[in-house]
Order: C-alpha cells, then structure tokens, then sequence
C-alpha cells in the first residue's frame, strides 16, 4: 500500500517540478533566437571593434598585433583627431538646432487647419524618406560653384556667386544646410503626433484664464511635448553626430579637412590608410562620448525641477 | 460560454497561463536546433561568398567579375563576355559594377571577409593592396608563350608585377596629358600646345578673361602636382618607401599650382573644393582651355557630342625635363577562385591581338601595345602624344597605402592654396602622415 503510494505521488510531484521548469524556461526559449542573432550582429562586431582598436595592423606583412592603448595615445595627441572633434560639435549643434526648429515650426503649421493640409504632411516626409547618397548629389548640384542653382540664383538677382563647397567654413555651411533639409521631417512628424495627444481641454482651460497665443504655446503645449523633445533631440543628435554619407559624398571631408567630422575620419583611417585599430580607437572614443552625452542629457532633463 | 480567443484574453490580462502549450524539453531543443541551424546555414552560405553558385568539377563554370570605370566600358565587356560564354558555353561571366568611389571600402572588406569574387579590373593601389593580402593568383606560368606578353609595353607590365611575378593581365594605359578645347585655342589666338611651364602660363593667362578659363583642375596627386614634380626633377617616394615629394621639387611643384590658381588667376574660382567631376563639367562646357585628364576622354567626350574640337597635348617640359605618370588598369585573378584557369584563359582571350585592338579602336583609348599601336587608327594627331610621352612615364608607387598618400598631398594642397600654410610647410606635414601610412 505505501509502495503503492510512493509510486503514485511520485510521477506527480516530478511532474509539478518539471512544469515548472518548463514554464520558467519557455520565455527565455521564444528570447532564444534573438538574442543569438543579436549577439552575433551587434555585440559580436562591437566587441571585436573594441578589440581591433587595442590592434596594429600591417598592411605590408598582413600581421595584426596586440599594441594596448597605443592607438588611443597615439589619436589623443593627434590633430586630425581633435580638428574631427570640433568639427563634429559645429556640425551636430546646428544641424539638430536648425532641424529642431525648422521641424517644430512645420509641426505647427501642419497642425492647423488648411486646405491641402494631408498633401502637405505627406510631401514634407520626401527629404527623409530619400536616401543619403541622393540628397547628397542633389545639394552638390545646388551648391556647385559654376553650374549650380543657388549661384544662378544669386547672379540674377545681381549678387555675387560664392564658392560653397570651396573654402573650408563655407562647406561646413552647405552640408550643415543639407542635413536639416534631410532630417527636419522626422522632427516635424514627431512633434505633430506629440502635438495631436494634447487634449484641447487645456487649451480651453487655459483661455478660460486669458491666455494669450504665446501663453498657451508656452504653459500648454511646450510641456506637453517635453519628453518627446527629450527623446527626439536626443535622438538627432546621436544620428546626427554618427551620421556618415552626406559630408563623405558632398566634401569627402575636404577642402583642407574643414568638414572632416568624426565618422569621415574613421572612414579615412580605416579604407585610406588601412589603419583599422586607429579607425576603430576613433569610433570607440565617439560610441563612449555618445553613451555619455546620453546618460547626461537624460540626468540632466530628468530632474523634476529642470 | 467564452470562446477559445476569450480564454486566451483572459489568460493574458490575468496573467495566469492556462491555455497555452508548455514547451518541454523536446520542444526547447527543437528550437535551439533550429536556430542553431538556420544561423550555420547562413554562415556557411556567406562563407560561400560569391564563388558559392559555381561549381569546380568540370561543370559549367559561373565567373564573378567585379569592374569599375565607365559606361562605354561597362558595355563593351559585358558584350565581350557574352561573345566569349557563345564561344565557350561551359562559362558565364557574372559582372557586378562597383562604383569608382566604392572601392576603397569594398575591396577591403571583400578581403576581409573573405568573399572576393574571381576577377577583379582595377588600377593602382589595388594591385598593390590585394598583393600584400596574398590575394593575387601568379600568372607568369600561364601568360608565358602569350604572343601579347612581348607586344604590350614594359611600363605596363611593370605595373602589373609585384616582387618578381605578374599579378594582373593589362587592359588600359592612361598617359597624364592636357585635354584641351581646340576652338577655345583658336578663339584665343593659341597656334600650338605650350611645351615649357612658362608657355603653359602664358596660354592660360591668354584664354582667361570673363567667365572663361585656361585651366581646370582638382586638388589630387594625379592631378597635376605629380607631373609638375617629376618634371622638376622629383619623386613621391624614395627606393625605401620614404617619401620625398616634400623636398624642393615637391615644393615647386605646390607653388606652380599656387600661383597658377592666385597668382595668375588662371583657374575658375573654387577650385580647393573641386573634385573630378567639376573639373569634367568645367571642360564640357566650353569656358575652360584645358585640363589634365587621360585618354578616356576622347570616347567619352565623342559620345556626348561635345560641341567643341577636342585636343590632346602632351605634358609641357618643366625645370629637369619631360615626366609625367601612366597608369594602369588591368585584370586581377583571386588565388581564392577556384576558377583560375578558366579566369586566366578568359583573360587572355579579352587582351588577345584583336580584342586589344578592338577595346582600344572602341573606346578610343591609348594603345597598351605595339600591335594595336601600329594600326592606322592611332597615328592621328589625338593619339600621337601618348606616344610620344612614353618614354617619360613613371609608374605610381608599388605601394597600397598610396591613397593615404594621395590623401595627405590633396590636404596639402588645398592648404597651400587657401594660404593656410606655406608649400613647404603644407607638404612637410603630408610627408608625415604619409611616411607613417607607408612603413604599414
């Protein structure tokens, strides 16, 4: 009898256990496949991008030697490291500035009322949905000194035509300009779908209390808005700083490495010179300057009193 | 009486998990197999590469030729490839274009992930690049006997050998000289091509006035600078890979070009920030007198029906003499390919005496040997400096950091002449972060 028993409970107690291990382990199995591919897509080449920038590759003898912090001495005490660093800060402040408020100010005209208002949201998107290669070879085109439009534009109105992509501080004007062209939709479209959930409630609630249009603009829709423009500043300013084909296509960096940004000199480093541990030492350096803008910025804005 | 979706909502906003299947153990290793099977399959097809379609056991052979360059070009081999698949049905020939300006990152992780294709038409540095990788099959026991091996020039060759073997089958040799525009000559009252540096000056100052120009260029090694410096009696590199395009030649070279853009005002504004193509458009459209280019040129100005004569002119003699650069565009086969033999006999088919004379008559392109050179073709004034500037021409350095040394010179002269730094200066600082791209 007790044999009996023993033998009964046992298969059900075993069972309870295993079902619960089964059930413990059925998410991690669905994460499985993901996390597999995640690993070997992302951490696998960051980690050996990482491990490149500790690297010295010798593109006479193929050999590649472990060489320390050689490669992050070597672009710290470098000036084509810090012109890059500099030009890159000029680059993302008025880009992610211009897109910014060119994007808020289309948000608000789309969210009034006009006729051809659902035409208008449409075709603002066509500079974000165009490649960068594209936008790239067509403000090439505007900007060039003797068949463009923007200098045939001048000559008529009987101003003098200027060398956009010629003098070093002018070019980084013309991609600068390109790049807010390209990306102030995504600004425009984020801030009209922030704009969109704030109820109209307190617009009214807040002309009840004499509220002018700045007024309401100011205490009701800027704050309403606050964690998007969190996320989206953040957001243009990580693309932005990250952000490669435009200046490779319109100046390759040039004239004189006056739009030598971050990524244009890891592009220079690694596919010119085939030095891959100084190009990867580079783009660690910018993934750490980005991880830590980020966790700043969120500090920083996150702060109840801010 | 709730449905099986109800109860499954339910399950789910209670959080309670009473409808769903438990994955056992059979199932957890079935998905853990899978997975693991699809990501091995991927490898293994991506290891494959680009080779992976074709077949090495005497089947049909598939090719993968990767080209770059022009679209006269692109044509024309795409049409010799069919002929030679009709005349040898056993093997197609696969053409990817890769874009001119997609190459320095292509070809580097093509040989970084092992995925390089079996042919490869190129010019300098890649030779050189793909050299040092070990990537180069040897053609010297294939190519001996080739009646072509004697009658292509030995500059060419020379580009096409690396530490004693042939790596590449020659297809082009573009010779540095002037293109330039014959009616604006003659509009400018200009009777014959300047010879010295100081009759180049003196035309150019000649055909500039409103918004025409005597002279275009773009800031590049290969754009005059190298020339004006072998003509001064320089060289970019010493025997040991030092550089030394810094030193007096190099120096006057950079001021040459300087003064060509500031001093005689020759140029049209902007240049600093001009690449190929401006200078290309600039000479299309009729304002500019000349500008240094190869003989690509001519078909591709034919075809677009310029509406001007075109002229070609030798490179004016400078303070040492004649001297100038030729360059190279050739065939390479991988050692990867495990195709060689069908790749190389493909090769020699596509340079063989006729089809060499047809590439060059097609495309109006220099002559690479004293076949196609001796055809009636090529004795016309538009082709005789290339061959009278054949025996000045140097090779470009057998070196694959080559464009970082580009990169650094270009820098250097747009620093030059946006009066940043001194010539000297300017090159003493590209000499730096060259020599250090060139000892690797």
């Amino acid at each position: 009898m007790l044999r009996t028993k023993a033998f009964n409970a046992s298969p059900g107690k075993m069972g309870f256990k295993q079902q619960r291990r089964n059930r413990n382990i059925t998410p991690y199995m669905f994460l499985l496949p993901a996390t597999i591919a995640m690993l070997l897509i992302f951490f696998y080449p960051m980690l050996d991008g990482l491990y490149t920038s500790f690297t010295h590759y010798n593109q006479y003898t193929n050999i590649t030697s472990f060489v320390g912090f050689k490669n992050y001495a070597s672009i710290l005490s470098s000036g084509d490291f810090w012109n890059s660093m500099v030009r890159s800060v000029i680059w993302v402040v008025f880009s992610v500035l211009g897109q910014f408020v060119l994007g808020f100010g289309f948000a608000l005209l789309l969210n009034e009322r006009w006729p051809g208002n659902r035409l208008m949201r449409a075709l603002v998107m066509i500079p974000w949905v165009m490649p960068g290669i594209s936008v790239a070879l067509t403000w090439s085109l505007i900007f060039n000194g003797q068949l463009g439009l923007l200098n045939d534009l001048l000559l008529r109105w009987n101003l003098p035509p200027q060398q956009w992509l010629a003098d070093p501080n002018m070019a980084m004007v013309t991609v600068i300009v390109a790049n807010i062209w390209k990306a102030f939709p995504f600004v425009a479209v984020t801030i009209l779908a922030g704009l969109a959930s704030i109820p109209d409630e307190l617009y009214d609630a807040a002309k009840v209390d004499g509220a002018s249009v700045v007024g309401r603009f100011r205490h009701v829709t800027l704050p309403q808005l606050r964690n998007v423009i969190l996320i989206i500043v953040l957001l243009m300013i990580v693309w932005t700083f990250n952000y490669f084909d435009l200046v490779y296509v319109m100046t390759q960096g040039g004239p004189a490495q006056g739009t030598e940004i971050a990524p244009v000199l890891v592009a220079r480093y690694a596919f010119q010179q085939f030095d891959y541990g100084l190009s990867a030492s580079v783009a660690v350096v910018m993934t750490l300057f980005n991880i830590l803008f980020a966790a700043l910025y969120l500090m920083v804005l996150r702060r109840p009193n801010s | 009486m709730k449905s099986r979706m109800d109860m499954n909502k339910d399950a789910l906003l209670s959080g309670k998990n009473t409808t769903f299947h438990r994955m056992t153990r059979r199932d957890a290793l079935r998905v853990i197999t899978a997975t693991a099977g699809t990501l091995v399959a991927g490898s293994v097809l991506d290891a494959c590469g680009s080779t992976a379609a074709s077949s090495s056991s005497g089947g049909p052979v598939t090719l993968q030729f990767w080209d770059t360059f022009t679209t006269a070009e692109i044509n024309l081999l795409h049409t010799m490839g069919a002929e030679y698949t009709k005349l040898n049905p056993n093997v197609k020939i696969n053409f990817y274009e890769i874009p001119y300006a997609q190459r320095p990152t292509k070809i580097p992780s093509a040989v970084q992930t092992n995925s390089l294709p079996d042919i490869i038409r190129a010019d300098y540095p890649y030779q050189w690049y793909l050299s040092t990788q070990n990537k180069l099959a040897f053609l010297e026991n294939d190519l001996k006997g080739w009646d072509m091996r004697t009658a292509i020039y030995d500059t060419v060759w020379e580009q096409t050998s690396y530490q004693g073997h042939i790596i590449g089958v020659p297809q082009d040799k573009f010779t540095d000289v002037f293109c330039y525009n014959q009616d604006k000559f003659d509009r400018d009252g200009i009777k014959q091509f300047p010879t010295t540096w100081a009759e180049l000056i003196e035309a150019c100052q000649k055909m500039t006035h409103g918004d025409e120009y005597g002279l275009a260029f773009y800031p590049d090694t290969g754009q005059l600078f190298t020339d004006f410096l072998l003509e001064g009696g320089g060289k970019l590199v010493d025997t040991n890979m030092n550089p030394t395009f810094n030193q007096d030649p190099g120096v006057a070279s950079l001021q040459m070009l300087v003064d060509l853009v500031k001093k005689y005002k020759v140029t049209p504004p902007g240049v600093t920030g001009w690449q190929y193509a401006n200078s290309d458009d600039a000479l299309r459209s009729g304002k500019i007198g000349m500008a240094e280019f190869g003989s690509w040129i001519i078909g591709n100005y034919q075809e677009a029906k310029v509406p001007w004569k075109l002229g070609i002119g030798a490179m004016p003699k400078g303070p040492a003499g004649n001297g100038l650069i030729s360059a190279t565009t050739m065939y390479m086969v991988m050692n990867t390919s495990p195709h060689q033999p069908e790749a190389i006999a493909f090769l020699k088919w596509l340079v063989s005496r006729q089809n060499a004379l047809r590439w060059a008559k097609t495309l109006n392109h220099e002559p690479i040997d004293k076949y196609t050179a001796a055809d009636p073709y090529f004795a016309t004034p538009l082709f005789k400096p290339f061959q009278t500037s054949l025996p000045y021409a140097s090779a470009m350095p057998a070196t694959p950091a080559y464009n970082a040394v580009n990169q650094a010179i270009t820098q250097a002269i747009q620093q030059a002449i946006l009066g940043q730094k001194t010539p000297k200066a300017a090159l003493n600082d590209a000499a730096t972060t060259a020599k250090s791209a060139l000892q690797g």
